[in-house]
């Protein structure tokens, strides 16, 4: 018969038994040390920053873990400090960094913004003529940026040569070469699109790898300034215009999604978006009855196509694809399409942020003469 | 000190608590279900970093959408106390007057949902050991014939092939020519030189050595388009709670055999004249 000492023995076995389980599975684990080092230096929460899928830890002594856009945690390590144990040696960078190879445009942007691009960077996948960003023009016409190679062709002798400590990119594929090139190597684009946030805290991302947190706090409290001054002058809004923001291609229609940036702009400023029930990746894409259901009564197209590649009036717009003609914007609405240099323009996401909010309520802004998009002419003169 | 826990262990039986630590759970997963939604990037990362790391950062610091997650957990441990306890005083029950009952048989089929109960707890127990863990390594990228480590681990993983499925039905133009399945053909290696060739395609993982190897993307991805290089890109992971939570499923697949056999009229017939 089990008396009560018995019954109190079984569940302590039990207990015994279920804790013995799992810490024989977790020291037959070899990969628990970088784990437990984690946890020992754990940070306060405050010292913390979550940005969209990317996050940076302020550890003790001046360092900081980092968690890029493929959730790979990186740890920077201030210069003359020995690196702490449980990170590979791919995955840990001296701070400040001192020469960088970055893919996008929008990461050279915000080495602007940080105030490091004319010292750091040394490579690019695009060549001279396709720079707008003066320190990048003039670096490469002083040999001193050089240009590396188109994405699927890099010539790893001359990423080689120019020694950057760090390369960005959005090409996964790179990793391994880079990785036996010595070369620490940062994806900085996600699975997921950037919301709002993120794209405005991208730069507190790239900031501990320069040391240039003070500028980084500047910037996003520029931008949110001007995100605030939005959504004050919006609620003044009676009108709703339903934006799309998208191209059909000859195969293949991609859109903003919902949870993209300019998806929670457009509802911040009191537009509709059409594809707010769209969830994903960048450039995601849709079936085309989606996107011409979605055009049926939308007043504001923003489309992918530059004047440069396409988008020079309504009329060649709905030439490329017959079928986009369809949707409202193109015969009763309004169409913009970004100029050349807005790829290039994140260092001024502020303007283009309020340019937006403008193209959707002209009628708050009058007045406002736009730099960053162009609204199409029914044909082309 | 022995009526102190006496005092406890009457708490944890009741069936009151369990009603209320059922309420609790719905209410709590209800609100969570929209509180998820609300912020999903802060969950996310709980896929690959251990419970405790994804409480002391993302957890802690979104407490505003976060909080009834910590509630549920502590629930779900009060819930499986309960169950425990409740199930423990049953069995000592049924063991004090196994003599009375007919057959072992009885005894055995009486057990039944007590396995079952056990089991659960068992599941849970497995559960809560991969968050708290498991190790994952993230974006294992692998190019064509290039062994490459595992991180944390002696093992290496070659990619010796990728075979990429495209949609040729001809019905949906947009999908012409795009992958549409994707298998990478693997070999793995330990440092003993023990070697394993495996297949892992998307929802069909690869196992060597107590490590799971998914794959998580891939390239090329359509024939034409935009060029790029050959490669898979594999999540590991090493899972120390995959053999609880097995031994718990087979446990309570074991106790629903035993309590389907004893629900029928053959069952019946062996618990009759047993103990009320």
């Amino acid at each position: 018969m089990l008396n009560f000492k018995n019954k109190i023995l079984i569940l302590s076995t039990f207990i015994f038994t279920a804790l013995l389980f799992c810490t024989g599975c977790n020291s037959s684990s070899e990969a628990s040390i970088q784990e437990k080092n984690a946890e020992k230096a754990a940070p306060t929460p405050a010292s913390f920053l979550a940005l969209g899928e990317f996050s940076v830890e302020y550890l003790e002594d001046g360092y900081v873990k980092v968690r890029d856009g493929a959730k790979r945690e990186f740890l920077l390590v201030p210069r003359g400090k020995p690196p702490l144990e449980g990170f590979p040696k791919s995955r840990i960078v001296e701070t400040p960094v001192r020469s960088v190879a970055a893919y996008g445009y929008f990461d050279i942007s915000i080495l602007k913004v940080l105030g490091v691009i004319e010292d750091v960077l040394v490579g690019v996948t695009a060549p001279k003529d396709e720079w707008v960003i003066p320190e990048v023009v003039q670096g490469m016409e002083s040999g001193k940026i050089a240009f590396l190679g188109s994405y699927n062709s890099i010539d790893f002798e001359v990423l080689k040569k120019t020694g950057p400590e760090m390369a960005m990119t959005w090409d996964h594929s790179v990793i391994p070469i880079l990785e036996d090139l010595g070369i620490p190597c940062l994806i900085t684009s996600t699975p997921v699109a950037m919301c709002l946030n993120a794209k405005m805290k991208f730069v507190n991302f790239l900031a501990p790898f320069f040391g240039k947190e003070t500028e980084a706090s500047e910037y996003f409290g520029q931008v949110a300034g001007v995100l605030q001054e939005i959504a004050e002058k919006a609620a003044q809004a009676e009108e709703h215009p339903k934006v799309m923001w998208g191209d059909i291609y000859e195969k293949r229609v991609l859109v903003e999604p919902g949870n993209a940036w300019v998806g929670e702009l457009v509802g911040l400023a009191m537009g509709d978006y059409v594809f707010d029930d769209v969830f994903g990746a960048s450039c995601i894409e849709i079936s085309m009855e989606r996107f011409l259901t979605g055009g049926e009564d939308a007043e504001i197209l923003f489309t992918y196509r530059t004047p440069l590649t396409g988008a020079t009036s309504k009329e060649a717009l709905a030439k490329t694809n017959p079928s986009m003609s369809a949707i409202q914007p193109l015969h009763a609405g309004k169409v913009f399409a970004p100029l050349p240099h807005y790829s290039q323009s994140g260092h001024k996401l502020d303007e283009i942020l309020l340019e937006i909010a403008a193209i959707v309520h002209p009628d708050l802004y009058p007045n406002y003469e736009r730099k960053y998009f162009t609204e199409l002419p029914e044909k082309d003169a | 000190m022995d009526a102190l826990i006496k005092k406890i262990w009457h708490a944890l039986a009741s069936v009151r608590l369990t009603f209320v630590c059922m309420t609790c759970l719905c209410v709590c997963a209800g609100i969570g279900y929209f509180l998820i939604r609300s912020q999903v990037h802060v969950f996310k990362p709980l896929q690959d970093l251990s419970l405790i790391s994804w409480a002391k950062t993302w957890g802690l610091t979104h407490i505003s959408v976060t909080w009834w997650f910590f509630l549920l957990l502590a629930l779900l441990a009060l819930l499986c106390l309960n169950t425990l306890v409740c199930t423990t005083d049953r069995v000592n029950a049924i063991w004090r007057n196994r003599k009375r009952l007919p057959s072992r048989t009885s005894l055995v089929l009486r057990l039944s949902p007590h396995i079952m109960h056990y089991s659960l707890i068992i599941i849970l127990a497995g559960y809560l050991t991969s968050y708290i863990f498991a190790n994952t390594v993230t974006s294992l990228i692998l190019l064509p014939d290039r062994p490459t480590r595992v991180e944390n681990t002696s093992i290496t993983i070659t990619l010796t092939g990728l075979q990429t499925r495209t949609y040729q039905g001809k019905r949906m133009a947009p999908f012409d020519g795009r992958a549409i399945n994707a298998t990478a053909s693997l070999l793995f290696e330990d440092s003993k030189g023990r070697t394993k060739t495996a297949q892992a395609g998307i929802n069909r993982p690869a196992r060597f050595q107590g490590l799971s190897v998914h794959m998580a993307e891939f390239a090329p991805r359509s024939e034409g388009g935009m060029v790029r290089r050959k490669y898979a890109g594999l999540t590991v992971r090493q899972d120390p709670g995959i053999p609880i939570y097995y031994a718990g499923m087979a446990l309570f697949v074991l106790g629903l055999i035993f309590y389907v056999f004893s629900i029928t009229p053959w069952g019946e017939r062996h618990m009759r004249g047993s103990y009320a």
